[in-house]
């Protein structure tokens, strides 16, 4: 895509930024789509003896056809995760490949600095790039997550062909894994992914970069300045960009000692629940 | 017509009356009176048969005297009790249901039952006086089986996909006598049975189209323990407890560190001060 194309203009939010192409946010939300099902239908089997499993099962008006419901959306979270390495593949091919989300030195320097930052032992904010590290972590996860998911699925649902080349104990192995991955992946969604689009008093209620694909020239200068300065160095016809209007729809909530307060109650709660609930399966 | 089903119905009617066996009617004088009993070995045994549950069996038609064969006159010549009346009981039944008692009686539970080790006889499946014919879903089947086997084997099932779909519910899945049989119920070290190592495959494949030989290879009833002979599956669930721990425990750490970063700097930037929890800005 040109820059040209990349850059708009609104009287509200100044300097807009095309973030995700229409490509990329349909990827994202079928991922979306489909997490979500195989999380509510995948949970009730592994806590099968809870109350709420129960009910989600009656939901769907009797095991099999949830379990089918499961088996169905994760195939098609393969599918658009396949897609999506066909995707990079035509990317590279008609741009140049970016390996811009690849994890790198600066990612560790700037984990530190920005916990530096948080606990006031340094002024300087670091700046980042096109992805910074929390981007990055849950891209390479989600890489991660559905290739264990989508392997261990595969070998349990096709366990005559799976043991055709393994023994059998590798499918209980694999299992162990789905059932451990699906926990992991579900809380760190409902944690990481939920604060960095919604909960983070800079976003909140909801970062809309993932419905609009747009992200303002103040939101850039705060969560991509780097980026920002790469792409205006790119572009001859600066002069003729309004760059002085501020974005007065973000960064509604960022200052509300009110929101971070009871942000930081909550997530209290949840480490205290997190240990108490883990650290006894843990031996 | 409607004259014709009337007629049907009534004549039913008089069939099913004329059907009730006299010898019942004779034998009901004294049984049917409530709080019937006698004492036998120190203990209080109701002698007392209600007549609309026999009624309301399958075996409403036959005389008493088909299960209680050697009651043959008043007073009533060697009358046994307890587990002894069970054998008695048990050995008539096959005088009708010779097919089903050739099974039965291969089977360890006929042979804990003659022993006098638990009462596993037909009855204690298929009811006494309110015999039915079983029509049972594969959740009241697990219930049944599972009220004398518990421990290792119910924990392993509970454990296992097979378990957890039928007792969530499911009508596809594996219940008992799926893969053990219902009456020929041999054990895995008889040759015969279903779950023999010869049979297995065989058995697996009734549902698992062409199940191979490794397929069968393994333990159905697997609780994950460091004890088992394949100690992988445990120690995977075991290191993504850690994980889970690790990963969600930084990700909250992180979000907090984040959040009181924020809260300081609201408080900095701005120059507000807090009234009741909201934020005035005086600038």
């Amino acid at each position: 895509m040109l820059m040209e194309e990349r850059i708009s203009f609104s009287e509200e939010r100044g300097l807009m930024f095309q973030r995700l192409t229409l490509n990329q946010r349909i990827q994202h939300f079928v991922n979306f789509l489909t997490f979500t099902t195989c999380v509510i239908t995948g949970l009730p089997i592994k806590y099968h003896g809870a109350a709420l499993s129960a009910k989600i099962v009656s939901l769907f008006g009797g095991f099999d056809t949830m379990f089918y419901t499961h088996v169905v959306s994760g195939i098609l979270m393969l599918l658009a995760f396949s897609y999506h390495f066909v995707y990079l593949a035509a990317y590279a091919y008609l741009n140049e490949p970016s390996f811009a989300i690849l994890p790198k030195w600066k990612d560790a320097v700037e984990i530190v600095q920005t916990i530096k930052y948080n606990l006031g032992l340094t002024d300087e904010h670091p700046e980042y790039g096109r992805y910074c590290y929390k981007e990055k972590m849950e891209y390479l996860a989600l890489i991660w997550g559905t290739v264990v998911m989508g392997l261990s699925g595969l070998m349990m649902y096709f366990p005559q062909i799976t043991v055709k080349f393994v023994p059998r104990w590798v499918i209980e192995a694999f299992r162990a894994a789905h059932s451990g991955e699906a926990v992991l992946a579900a809380l760190a969604i409902v944690v990481w992914h939920m604060y960095n689009a919604h909960l983070s008093p800079d976003f909140f209620p909801m970062n809309k970069t993932w419905i609009t694909g747009k992200v303002s020239k103040t939101q850039m200068e705060h969560e991509h300045p780097e980026e920002l300065r790469e792409i205006m160095d790119e572009i001859d016809y600066k002069e003729e960009l309004k760059t002085d209007v501020e974005d007065s729809k973000s960064f509604k909530f960022a200052n509300s000692r009110g929101l971070i307060g009871v942000e930081i109650a909550l997530y209290a709660v949840f480490l205290v629940w997190l240990l108490k609930t883990f650290v006894p399966l843990g031996f | 017509m409607l004259i014709l089903i009337l007629i049907f119905f009534s004549s039913g009617i008089v069939l099913a009356q004329d059907n009730i066996p006299k010898v019942n009617k004779s034998c009901l004088t004294c049984h049917q009176r409530e709080g019937f009993s006698t004492k036998h070995d120190g203990k209080e045994i109701s002698l007392t048969v209600d007549p609309a549950v026999l009624a309301d069996s399958v075996h409403k038609n036959n005389p008493c005297t088909t299960c209680h064969m050697n009651i043959q006159g008043f007073p009533h010549q060697d009358v046994v009790y307890g587990q002894e009346l069970t054998v008695q009981v048990t050995k008539s039944c096959q005088m009708c249901h010779a097919n089903v008692a050739k099974d039965y009686k291969a089977s360890k539970h006929w042979k804990a039952t003659k022993n006098g080790m638990a009462d596993v006889s037909c009855n204690a499946c298929h009811g006494e006086h309110d015999v039915q014919k079983l029509e049972l879903t594969k959740q009241e089947e697990v219930k049944m089986c599972t009220q004398c086997h518990q421990g290792a084997i119910l924990e392993g099932y509970k454990q296992s996909f097979h378990g957890k779909a039928v007792l969530l519910g499911s009508e596809e899945s594996a219940s008992c006598v799926d893969c053990h049989g219902a009456h020929k119920a041999l054990g895995d070290e008889v040759a015969a049975s279903p779950v023999s190592a010869k049979n297995k495959p065989a058995t697996c494949a009734k549902c698992h189209q062409d199940a191979q030989a490794n397929f069968a290879k393994g333990s159905e009833h697997l609780t994950l323990s460091a004890k088992d002979k394949n100690k992988i599956p445990y120690y995977i669930s075991k290191a993504y407890i850690w994980l889970i721990i690790l990963t969600i425990g930084f990700m909250l750490v992180h979000i907090l560190i984040e959040l009181f970063g924020k809260f300081r700097k609201a408080k900095k930037d701005d120059i507000t001060i807090d009234v009741d929890d909201s934020d005035i800005d005086l600038n």
